[in-house]
């Protein structure tokens, strides 16, 4: 009895600290942010051991992702918490998931990708194929150029040619050029007379055994799957293997457990999120865990994991190739959505990829711009990182994507090394057409306001060269600025009354007197009426000057 | 006290487990977030700043949704709420999910298949097992399958299969096919063994009620089929068939009601042939959304015992599908007569007259529920997509049997109406059927029938 006692005391003084610690957790000050400089590098490369090599199951997911995880998240009222791999400005830093590009790449650094100047392994005849491709659904194999670096090879699917690895080469090359660790992948052209069997190369059977590869098996895979050029060549998509050992995908959410550096969970990692509009812009349905990949580098000593995107095949309409589906990009592969308004529907719903005719050309998928909507795009499975996506993430993506523009894109499409140039320069047109898309509705999910460090005290004002991120990524803006000032308390100051066309602000010097502390809200109207969610600057006094502090979007 | 009531239950780890993770599901949604969401919150910098550098932030460690600070109470309701939904789902797939992962992880039916017969292939030769799911010889728990390529001749593959469905339930098979080119032979041979069968409406025109008899049959048909891979087809088809009727052992009152007319005879033996001939100009078989398909047979049925009667039958069968959009709004039509013509009707066994019921006939019926010379089927058919690999369908059937064409009339068609829903890419689709009929409403679940095309000698 009195041990019973004793249980339900303990038990209302946990319940009473959590319902306490709730509800000042729901208390945020307005003050969020000291004089320290934003972080720019990451710490988590910080030695590990070495960890066990995870296996991802296809009908486990399946069956967990387009059921449970349906209903779970699908149903959830709540919405996700804020991004945590962010600094104070809102951006991501560098680190084992991402780095930061957009500043220094150029057309030139696009088309070449994560191999930069490597020549490639068609610069180093013969290869020598050491053991058939394993994973994955298509025929390929294994083998070393003459150097000895080591590539995976495949192919296009049987009667689509170019599709497919075209769109892998075109895609890695601007997934490459958002931030992600991509490995090098590109196309090549070789003569059959160029491969060898390398000593010991062995293929898997279907139950398991290992026997040698003879010289039919590679006659047979290539006559019933690669694309043969007119030249009697053959034509393939090569992945150059990535440095370390591959220690299996990484999860939507969560974190892996034995890597300490693993500190953020997957879903709330903005790099991750904003996969959810990268895979829109480029129609990355084929987003799921055995398309990610760890690798265990070690580096200057250090041991730790670096976290890779792979198999991009699936993207502009190279997903289309295998499957024929009009719904890639718009539904699920089993959508519970649509399942439920479709049945009572009575097919009297029309879907929005339904009747799309076509490919518009034979060498690229299903791909096209004039029914793309970024907002509804959907990837193949319920992938609890992009399903967690928030307007300040969106924000971020979009910001990225507007330092892309048509030289870039023109430049990785060449990597496809298409047979016909039309076929170029209408993907080019396509992408970028659908970048536009994609650009104006991510800057419209916050107030898109950038340039808050850009501080001028002439005079009696202080004057902030707030510019608009629409008209920044050169596109139209309609949107109507209203700007507030507010004290480290949260009370205001002043409220400019009109809406301008321009955020530029200034407020005079003798209203900020005795502040510390200075939160600048912007809230726009775009012409539709449509209120976006603010955006705050937080200045702080340094030095007689005022100095950014960090920047809050969307109330993070 | 959760192990001993798993104990008690018969219950193993999995239940525990699956409960464990209910529990803990129940405190993350409810409970938990207000911890967590303090986190990135008021700590007077962003959460980067604060958390990147951090040796210890473990406690944001976490695969599930925590509730953020920001949560209104109508969000937290729903969250509550949604425990319920999520439950009962997980009730349901937390077993198969955990079967599918140690299925994969530990490669169970290979290994299983692997200890019945040691390996999959011997060289030309396949040895394979299947489990609850139509195999083309009807629905069956349990079955083994051997398939030889190039038997006898190249390109050709047998197939023989055994199913097992229950005790009183079983059935074997044995499929040859030929080289699909221009003249290809087959051969089919089947035996079925089924207890306790409902057997409906005796002889011609009788108005007796259901009984049950025991069924053993044998059958074998082959032939060669012209233009196997063409638009146009000519079949020319020979067959053997036997049945065996006996009382069932089991003492309910169907049972006793076996009667001794003549339409139900202890056993038949027939052989005879068909000639056929056909246009298929579906774009996609039994699941097409434009095309037809029409089919003219005629044949002989010669009774090899003197107290069967000699008679013939012919049947027409078409359909028609009418595509209404995109090739995911399609109507589709059937229309299936067939008919057997003979001296003395009285003294052809029930087994070899038209038969009509069930789920490859006028659904909402049980199976065979209607017996005659003559037999007119109708299906209309109303397909839609629901989304990708699911496909809904509304349904009507119409039907009738009758000593003669003459005496079939519109109005007096029995009738069904149903809603069935199939799941699948372009090949094989598996439905589920809800159909309700004048008596019963009854739920089919299988592949596509009434749209098939396969021989329906096999009753």
């Amino acid at each position: 009895m009195r041990r019973d006692g004793g249980n339900s005391r303990r038990s209302s003084i946990l319940l009473a600290c959590l319902l306490t610690t709730g509800i000042l957790a729901c208390a945020s000050p307005p003050v969020r942010f000291d004089g320290g400089a934003p972080v720019t590098e990451i710490v988590d490369r910080k030695n590990v051991e070495e960890p066990i090599e995870t296996e991802f199951y296809r009908q486990t997911h399946h069956l967990n992702n387009f059921i449970d995880r349906q209903i779970r998240v699908g149903l959830d009222p709540l919405p996700p918490l804020a991004s945590k791999d962010v600094n104070r400005y809102g951006e991501v830093p560098n680190s084992t998931w991402y780095e930061n590009r957009s500043d220094r790449i150029t057309p030139e650094s696009v088309g070449q990708g994560a191999g930069g100047d490597d020549p490639g392994p068609e610069s180093y005849l013969p290869w020598t194929i050491v053991r058939m491709k394993s994973g994955g659904r298509n025929p390929g194999f294994i083998f070393e150029d003459s150097r000895g670096v080591g590539y995976i090879c495949k192919f296009d699917k049987p009667g689509e040619p170019v599709i497919a690895t075209g769109a892998g080469a075109v895609s890695v090359r601007l997934f490459w050029a958002l931030g992600y660790h991509v490995p090098d992948d590109r196309i090549v052209q070789f003569d059959r007379d160029e491969l060898m069997i390398g000593e010991g190369a062995v293929k898997k059977l279907s139950d398991g055994k290992k026997v040698p590869i003879e010289k039919q098996d590679i006659d047979r895979m290539l006559s019933a799957t690669a694309t043969r050029l007119d030249d009697g060549s053959y034509r393939a998509l090569v992945s150059r293997f990535l440095p370390g050992r591959p220690v299996g995908g990484y999860s939507y959410r969560g974190t892996r457990e034995e890597d300490p550096n693993d500190r953020v969970p997957h879903q709330d990692r903005r790099s991750l999120r904003a996969l959810r509009v990268f895979g829109a812009w480029l129609n990355h349905g084929d987003q799921k865990i055995d398309n990610t990949l760890d690798l265990y580098v070690e580096e200057n000593g250090i041991n730790f994991i670096r976290h890779y995107m792979v198999d991009f095949d699936g993207c502009l309409g190279g997903y289309w190739a295998a499957r024929h589906e009009e719904r890639i990009g718009f539904a699920y592969e089993l959508d519970m959505g649509e399942m439920i308004s479709g049945i009572p529907a009575l097919g009297l719903i029309r879907r929005p990829y339904e009747n799309m005719g076509a490919p518009v050309h034979p060498e690229i998928g299903l791909f096209e711009s004039d029914r793309f909507d970024p907002e509804s795009w959907k990837p193949n499975y319920f992938n609890d990182q992009l399903t967690s996506l928030k307007a300040a993430d969106t924000y971020w993506a979009g910001t990225i994507l507007a330092g892309i523009d048509s030289s870039h894109i023109r430049e990785a499409v060449k990597a496809a090394r298409f047979s016909d140039q039309d076929a170029e320069t209408i993907l080019a047109n396509i992408l970028e057409e659908r970048r536009i898309k994609t650009v104006d509705w991510a800057l419209r999910q916050v107030t898109p306001v950038f340039n808050l460090d850009r501080l001028k005290q002439s005079g009696m004002e202080l004057r902030i060269l707030a510019g608009d991120g629409l008209v920044d990524a050169g596109l139209q803006s309609d949107l109507q600025y209203i700007v507030e000032y507010l004290d480290g308390n949260g009370q205001s100051i002043e409220r400019r009354k009109a809406p301008a066309s321009s955020p530029e602000t200034a407020i005079a010097i003798d209203r900020l007197s005795g502040l510390e502390y200075l939160i600048v809200r912007w809230t726009a109207r775009d012409q539709n009426g449509r209120k976006l969610p603010p955006t705050e600057a937080h200045y702080i006094m340094d030095q007689a000057d005022w100095r950014l502090a960090g920047i809050l979007r969307d109330g993070e | 006290m959760l192990k001993k009531i798993s104990s008690n239950l018969g219950l193993g780890g999995g239940f525990r487990r699956l409960t464990g993770e209910i529990c803990f599901a129940l405190v993350l949604m409810v409970m938990i977030p207000a911890v967590v969401s303090g986190a990135p919150a008021g700590n007077g910098t962003s959460p980067t700043d604060s958390t990147a550098d951090a040796a210890d932030n473990r406690s944001i460690r976490g695969t599930e949704r925590p509730i953020g600070r920001n949560a209104s109470p109508l969000q937290w309701t729903g969250r509550t709420l949604l425990f319920v939904p999520y439950a009962a789902t997980r009730m349901v797939t937390f077993p198969l999910e955990r079967l599918t992962w140690a299925n994969e992880r530990y490669r169970l039916s290979e290994k299983i298949a692997a200890t019945l017969f040691g390996t999959y292939e011997y060289g030309r030769t396949e040895v394979g097992t299947f489990f609850g799911y139509e195999t083309g010889i009807g629905f069956t728990l349990a079955g083994l399958s051997l398939r030889q390529e190039d038997f006898i001749l190249p390109g050709t593959q047998l197939d023989l299969k055994g199913g097992y469905f229950s005790p009183d339930q079983n059935v074997v098979s044995l499929h040859y096919r030929g080289v699909p080119r221009t003249i290809q032979p087959w051969l089919v041979g089947r035996f079925d063994n089924r207890e306790d069968r409902p057997i409906h409406g005796i002889g011609p025109g009788s108005g007796e009620d259901d009984f049950e008899v025991n069924m053993k049959r044998v059958a074998a048909e082959g032939g060669v089929v012209v233009g196997a891979n063409g638009e146009f087809q000519a079949m020319v088809t020979g067959f053997i068939r036997t049945h065996d009727l006996s009382e069932p052992s089991s003492e309910n009152d169907a049972a006793i009601a076996f009667p001794e007319i003549s339409a139900v005879a202890e056993e038949s033996r027939y052989a005879g042939g068909e000639v056929a001939i056909a246009w298929d100009g579906r774009n996609n078989g039994p699941f097409s959304s434009k095309g037809g398909y029409l089919k003219v047979a005629a044949g002989f049925d010669q009774a090899l015992s003197d107290e069967d009667e000699d008679y013939d039958h012919h049947s027409v069968e078409a359909q028609g599908f009418l595509n209404l959009f995109n090739d995911s709004r399609v109507l589709a039509f059937r229309a299936f007569a067939e008919g057997i013509r003979t001296d003395d009707a009285a003294q052809v066994p029930w087994t070899e007259q038209e038969h009509l019921g069930g789920r490859d006939g006028i659904r909402g019926y049980s199976r065979n529920r209607f017996t005659d010379l003559k037999m007119l089927q109708l299906t209309a058919e109303y397909r839609y997509r629901v989304t990708e690999h699911v496909f809904g369908a509304l349904f009507g059937d119409w039907g009738a049997v009758a000593p003669g064409w003459e005496e079939i009339h519109p109005n007096d068609l029995e009738s069904a109406i149903g809603l069935r829903l199939l799941f699948g890419g372009r090949g094989d689709r598996f439905a589920v059927s809800v159909a309700r009929g004048r008596e019963e409403i009854a739920i089919y679940v299988g592949t596509e029938s009434v749209f098939s095309t396969r021989p329906r000698r096999f009753r």
